[in-house]
């Protein structure tokens, strides 16, 4: 069962190199984010406090981990519970201070800035 | 001269009595249980929110919150009823480990790597047969994992990532005076140690005749870490670090025992002893606090500067100075907002 346990765990740290969320392949502290969550339902911007209900994270700040463990928790959300409210989200970041880039849905597409 | 030596008479130990673990790995999951209380337990809580929320594995979605409730009671009691009895220290890891873990499953917003890495540990003390090598693989695994996860980034091979934490935490003409505009050179150097850092405590954790090198290294590490970023960045995994360090070391306090005084002060001493090496004796005649240690007894003031200056009181000290650094200042920022 310990020998099942951490084999998993290493599989975990495997599938992170193929994966940009890497939530279980032990990576703290890999990258430094900040980043903006901005989204409008039939052309109404949604305030912070809906954001925050929403996706029960901060709409802006700052993400120890990878973006993309944002990303996937909105991205999650309106593949599931948000489902046919037909949300438009775009999510601004830059990683590192350098990478600079844009996340939109429900196209679900990435621009670099 | 208060120091006499002891008699031996009228003395029972009632500490470790239904203990499964050892001393150094108790000491780690009473620590780790105070993670999970203070640290982690009121955003775990579902009655802040509801759970499952964007689970992991979606078929999660489908179970009750009312079961999540049940399971936060039961977590609460699992981690605070064994540092008030004092037993069954391996049926709690278990319990406690297992419900974050199924917690963490259940909602991507739970998701941290040092509750993960806190829940794995405590699981492992559950499933504890007597090798602590289990606690030295699942160490390495977290290091390893930590330093493959870096070298495959190229803003770690660049500089970029420590240049911009630095600049990032270290604002103003402190970071102009370390690191003057343009100069990559020491944040490249500083990554790479780094990496090296985590894949040598990865690698010699694993070999018991290094684990003084591991334990210094590692605190020092995560200090400098710690110092490094005012405070701000690793504060969680110098705590849980700590713990787990200590499960593999020969941490072993001499035990105490306290006799007289009053009843209440005896019960919080040993329920704040991480250790569980500080009992009470069943000398009830004596009125002034006493405690035996060593062979030899200290009264009153002498015997509580003698607990002052025990292992067991720096093991307490130094997790409830990490638990403070946290937690006061937001206490301090929620009672400012209220008033």
């Amino acid at each position: 069962m310990v020998t099942l346990f951490f084999s998993v765990q290493l599989l975990g740290v495997i599938v992170g190199r193929f994966d940009e969320a890497k939530f279980f392949s032990w990576a703290p502290y890999d990258q430094i984010s900040y980043y903006k969550i901005e989204a409008f339902r039939q052309g109404q911007n949604l305030s912070s406090e809906t954001i925050r209900d929403r996706y029960h994270i901060s709409p802006k700040g700052r993400e120890n981990r990878s973006i993309h463990n944002i990303i996937s928790i909105v991205k999650q959300y309106e593949n599931s519970y948000g489902k046919g409210e037909n949300v438009n989200i775009t999510i601004s970041y830059t990683i590192n201070g350098h990478h600079s880039g844009i996340w939109t849905w429900p196209e679900d597409e990435y621009k670099r800035k | 001269m208060d120091i006499i030596p002891e008699s031996g008479h009228g003395l029972r130990m009632n500490t470790r009595e239904n203990s499964e673990l050892t001393i150094p790995i108790v000491t780690s999951v009473k620590a780790l249980f105070l993670y999970i209380l203070f640290f982690n337990y009121g955003f775990i809580n579902p009655f802040s929110y509801e759970l499952p929320f964007l689970p992991f594995i979606s078929i999660f979605d489908r179970i009750p919150s009312a079961i999540y409730q049940v399971l936060s009671v039961i977590l609460g009691f699992a981690v605070i009823m064994p540092l008030l009895i004092k037993r069954y220290y391996s049926a709690f890891a278990f319990t406690s480990g297992l419900i974050t873990l199924f917690f963490i499953l259940s909602s991507k917003i739970l998701f941290s790597n040092s509750l993960t890495f806190a829940a794995c540990f405590l699981l492992l003390a559950g499933l504890y047969y007597g090798s602590i090598y289990i606690f030295r693989i699942q160490i390495s695994i977290l290091y390893v994992g930590a330093a493959i996860n870096k070298i495959f980034s190229e803003d770690w091979w660049n500089g970029l990532f420590i240049d911009y934490l630095l600049k990032d935490m270290l604002q103003g003409s402190l970071y102009q005076l370390l690191f003057p505009a343009g100069e990559m050179n020491t944040a490249i150097v500083l990554g790479i140690i780094v990496m090296l850092i985590e894949l040598l405590l990865g690698i010699f954790v694993l070999i018991p005749k290094f684990t003084r090198f591991v334990i210094v290294g590692g605190l020092l590490f995560h200090g400098s870490m710690l110092v490094v970023t005012a405070g701000s960045l690793s504060i969680f995994f110098m705590y849980i670090m700590s713990a787990a360090f200590i499960s593999i070391s020969d941490f072993r306090p001499h035990q105490i025992t306290l006799q007289g005084g009053h009843a209440i002060t005896i019960y919080i001493l040993t329920r704040l002893d991480l250790t569980d090496t500080i009992a009470a004796g069943y000398e009830i005649k004596k009125k002034r606090f006493t405690i035996d240690k060593l062979g030899y007894q200290f009264s009153g003031r002498k015997a509580w500067l003698e607990l002052i200056q025990s292992r067991q009181f720096a093991v307490w000290a130094w997790f409830m100075i990490l638990i403070g650094w946290f937690l006061i200042p937001r206490i301090v920022q929620k009672v400012i907002q209220f008033m």
